[in-house]
């Protein structure tokens, strides 16, 4: 699967159901690997990373990706803060 | 006191790294002329409010008060501003100005995302989603 760099924040602006992957036009877009909607990839940030599928938002040319959350990991040992830590 | 006497809050996901703070500047496709990154801030609440209210899913949280990333960037010439956009919770996008002439950039220039990276705190996230 492609690995793709993510800024995670990006899901506050779609519901938290999509992260962006790049607008056309952009240089976060120009620098995409070609991608297929309906596409697995991982995306990725400085500490985590999570499986997701490739769609295409026509309307405004930007690619994203619907995190499956099940397959997240975390790269760096930073254990996130149980309710009862 | 007044709600002005507490500081306002600015919260994001993950490490604010510098890279990724210059990857997140984008323009806002439901706001269209709005470029920054995304963070959450309002005033009056606290930064564990604004974390929950975020649904983050990074295990650790940056945060810092709207004074402290404007004084980290002021020196360089720029400033920065928060713009209610539509998405989660508290959601607003960050801007950065050209301080002489109150340009909006399109891009964040890397001395003013290190800048901003290094006004930054970090701690756990408090309530990691999903």
């Amino acid at each position: 699967m492609q690995r793709i760099p993510v800024d995670f924040n990006s899901l506050m602006r779609y519901d938290n159901q999509r992260i962006e992957l790049g607008q056309e036009g952009t240089w976060q877009g120009d620098e995409l690997p070609l991608l297929h909607t309906g596409e697995r990839i991982i995306v990725y940030d400085e500490e985590m990373e999570v499986a997701g599928v490739v769609e295409y938002d026509v309307a405004h040319h930007v690619w994203l990706a619907i995190p499956d959350w099940s397959t997240r990991r975390f790269i760096e040992a930073i254990a996130p803060q149980t309710a009862d830590a | 006191m007044t709600p002005f006497a507490h500081p306002v809050w600015v919260v994001r996901a993950g490490a604010a790294s510098v890279d990724y703070l210059i990857r997140g500047y984008t323009e806002h496709t439901r706001a269209r002329g709005v470029f920054g990154f995304s963070v959450q801030s309002a005033a009056g609440k606290t930064v564990e409010e604004l974390a929950a209210a975020g649904r983050f899913p990074n295990a650790q949280i940056s945060y810092a008060t709207l004074d402290t990333l404007q004084a980290a960037v002021q020196h360089l010439g720029y400033r920065v501003r928060l713009v209610k956009t539509p998405g989660t919770g508290f959601h607003h996008t960050l801007t950065v100005l050209y301080d002489a002439n109150g340009i909006m950039l399109r891009t964040l220039p890397r001395d003013a995302a290190v800048a901003i990276s290094a006004a930054f705190q970090r701690m756990p996230n408090p309530s990691p989603a999903p």
